[in-house]
């Protein structure tokens, strides 16, 4: 009898998990995707390190967690952005919704002050946003973030290029973000506890659209001294050119 | 009309007679208090003994005697030069610890003070818990101290004892003690105590009981005056004024050799700060480290915090961190801990408007600083400028910034450092491969109507779907690349 109760304890620890078992995340936090959610049984896992294995800069790898990070910075909690490969345009992040004042940039310089920064910004309560950028770190040491982020409320998201993606993890949750096709992004589950890996989604990742002026009514015509640029525009976008007003 | 009536002062005066051995020997004073002691000076051509411990006394040695007789009694004698810097700053210390107890001090010659202890009475409950804890701080710091009690500091000063009062005695007792306050202590001309003797008038009490008819024309107003210092409570000597700056020090002449060493020392100063801060209602925002090597250049840190406060703990933690960022000689002999900036206390009050997330992101910010320091961190804001350089700034998080969010056209989230130059190869953008534009143009120009650099954004995208913020100007005719839409 006391060895059942023992055990039931033991399967309800957060840490356990079982396989074949696809039920929703109790404690998870909506990626404000209903795809994303659905894939990952309700959103981002919380006390998780979530792993994103991102092919190219710029193919809306940032998207994907955009909302989250509005969301959260919106209801006063603190973000950290660790090692950023560029430097944050801040009124754009302002423009998405992201408040600022909420929002904090950390350069490392070397491999030591990238561990103590996440592992501190996790600690102290804070969204982790890091890139792992040159640095190569080894099990043991994504191992230490990963059991601060179990004591964090918040998901801890670590940006990973794919180029440099290592066999194990011990990220909760291991993403893969291709792009399938422009303005479209495929994401794929690498690991996740409880789910089959290699479930995958296709996500729209559409730049939001300002006020068009198609380029023959235009008042004049753009670059007049360069009358014989030929400029190349893709097909498909022909109709779009626009001019801001 | 009712009459009020006036609350009895009670001064304590403390002694420190050992001093001189205490400023010297502190820190080694646990293990070698048994060891002989003495501080010397030089007078004229001979070393002679200022002050000496127990030890040395039951040797032989006594104050005065040259330093040679002294040796030659106990060889084994412990000798320090008298330090006047280093006794002043014990003498500080010390006084601070009384005016933890009490606010009204008076300095007596840097080797004494009298403290009023009537105000404070209710604060301890009792005369004898307030002695009690008394001794056992300056215990801490003095070998010996001698007290006085009396209705005024003079009186006080005049009947000390050797020994530490553990209870005010009462007021007839104290009176008793007033009258029997021989008059040579009072420290009169030559004539007046010679004709004091002569008349058979030795204490105070004898110099009361005469008529004070007669004494007016008897004696000049020195004598009165000193006399009347004695026997009134309106004492009107300057009171001690805490110093605005703290600074104290820790030494330790074996040497510290590894930061973990110093935590301990670093600890107890902090606490005395943290004592300093609390006794005089005040925060800080800054501390100033000083590590200073038995032989070279002192090493030295600042650790600044967003909100003044007066917690040793948070000091500690900042401290830490930043301390491992620091190169260190092998050895560290010696400790400062100073500060001076200190903010009126209105901690109370802020802290209860503060939220705890503020609290939280203050020291985590704080920790950050001190750890990987001030240019590691930012807050990213911007201005109403048109140009994405100029408009695209970062905040010192010492002095955050708010900006509110505005309606932007298609830009993108991340901005390259500078503009990269990309190639026009065929008219058109190349960055790795050629770039095909989506979007665009938006105009941007700085001050259009000065000079003619005009910018015209476009969005672009590579065959692998990264997107792009680029740039034609028309200035240099050449296509740039400033932000990736991520």
């Amino acid at each position: 009898m006391r060895k059942s109760s023992n055990l039931e304890t033991l399967l309800t620890r957060h840490d356990i998990w079982r396989g074949h078992s696809r039920s929703i995340i109790k404690d998870s936090l909506t990626t404000q995707y209903s795809e994303l959610d659905d894939l990952l049984c309700g959103g981002w896992p919380r006390q998780a390190l979530i792993e994103a294995n991102f092919s190219r800069h710029g193919i809306g790898e940032l998207s994907l967690i955009l909302p989250t990070l509005i969301k959260h910075t919106q209801n006063e909690g603190l973000c950290v952005l660790l090692d950023p490969p560029y430097q944050p345009y801040a009124p754009s992040w302002a423009s998405a919704g992201i408040k600022l004042e909420n929002l904090f940039v950390i350069h490392s310089k070397c491999r030591n002050e990238w561990l103590w920064s996440a592992e501190h910004s996790i600690r102290n309560e804070i969204m982790l946003v890091a890139w792992i950028g040159q640095y190569k770190f080894n099990y043991s040491n994504l191992r230490r973030i990963q059991l601060a982020a179990t004591e964090n409320y918040q998901p801890a998201f670590l940006y990973n290029h794919l180029e440099h993606i290592s066999l194990y993890s011990p990220a909760a949750l291991r993403l893969e973000i291709n792009n399938s096709k422009l303005h479209e992004i495929t994401v794929k589950v690498l690991k996740f506890n409880g789910l089959n890996s290699s479930s995958q989604i296709q996500l729209k990742t559409h730049i939001s659209d300002t006020k068009r002026i198609l380029l023959h009514q235009l008042p004049v015509p753009i670059h007049n001294n360069h009358k014989n640029t030929d400029l190349t525009f893709s097909l498909n976008e022909t109709q779009g050119y626009i001019l801001n007003t | 009309m009712p009459q009020t009536v006036k609350k009895q002062e009670i001064w304590l005066y403390l002694h420190f007679p050992l001093l001189a051995i205490d400023a010297q020997f502190k820190e080694s004073k646990k293990q070698f208090s048994q060891y002989p002691q003495a501080v010397i000076t030089q007078s004229q051509k001979t070393q002679c003994i200022y002050c000496c411990n127990d030890a040395a006394k039951q040797l032989g040695i006594q104050e005065q005697m040259s330093l040679s007789t002294a040796i030659t009694l106990c060889p084994n004698l412990h000798i320090k030069i008298r330090n006047n810097k280093k006794e002043r700053l014990y003498f500080e210390q010390l006084t601070l610890i009384a005016y933890n107890f009490s606010p009204e001090l008076i300095i007596y010659q840097n080797i004494g003070l009298s403290m009023e202890l009537s105000n404070c009475k209710k604060l301890y409950g009792s005369y004898s818990e307030l002695l009690k804890q008394l001794k056992e701080q300056l215990k801490e710091k003095c070998s010996r101290v001698f007290t006085g009690v009396g209705h005024n500091s003079l009186a006080a000063r005049l009947s000390i004892k050797n020994k530490f009062h553990t209870q005010i005695p009462k007021n007839k007792e104290l009176i008793q003690q007033l009258y029997s306050i021989k008059l040579n202590q009072l420290t009169l001309k030559r004539s007046q105590e010679n004709s004091l003797k002569h008349l058979g008038i030795i204490t105070v009490g004898d110099f009361l009981t005469l008529p004070s008819t007669s004494t007016c024309r008897r004696f000049d107003n020195e004598v009165l005056s000193k006399i009347s210092l004695l026997t009134t409570q309106n004492d009107l000597q300057e009171r001690y004024i805490a110093p605005k700056k703290f600074k104290d020090m820790l030494e330790n002449p074996s040497g510290f050799y590894s930061k973990e060493d110093l935590h301990a020392p670093m600890k107890i100063l902090l606490a005395r700060l943290q004592k300093h801060l609390r006794t005089h209602q005040v925060n800080c925002k800054k501390i100033y480290w000083q590590f200073s090597p038995m032989q070279g250049q002192p090493k030295s840190m600042v650790i600044k915090l967003s909100y003044p406060c007066y917690g040793s703990d948070v000091f500690f933690t900042l401290s830490r961190l930043q301390l491992e960022q620091l190169n260190l000689p092998n050895s560290i002999e010696r400790i400062v801990l100073y500060s001076e900036e200190f903010i009126i206390n209105t901690n109370e009050t802020l802290d209860f408007f503060l939220t705890k997330k503020y609290i939280k992101k203050i020291h985590f910010l704080d920790q950050v600083t001190a750890k990987l320091g001030t240019d590691a961190i930012y807050q990213p804001y911007f201005q109403a400028e048109y140009l994405p350089e100029k408009a695209n700034l970062s905040a010192d998080i010492c002095s955050p910034k708010t900006s509110s969010g505005r309606h932007l056209p298609l830009q993108p989230l991340w901005l390259t450092n500078a503009p990269l130059r990309l190639q026009n190869l065929d008219n058109q953008p190349y960055w790795n491969e050629p770039l095909t534009l989506l979007r665009g143009p938006e105009r941007l120009s700085e001050n259009w109507w000065q000079g003619e650099q005009q910018r015209d954004y476009y969005v672009a995208h590579d065959s692998q779907g990264s997107r792009y913020w680029l740039y034609w100007e028309k200035q240099s005719k050449e296509w740039h690349l400033h932000g990736i839409f991520a």
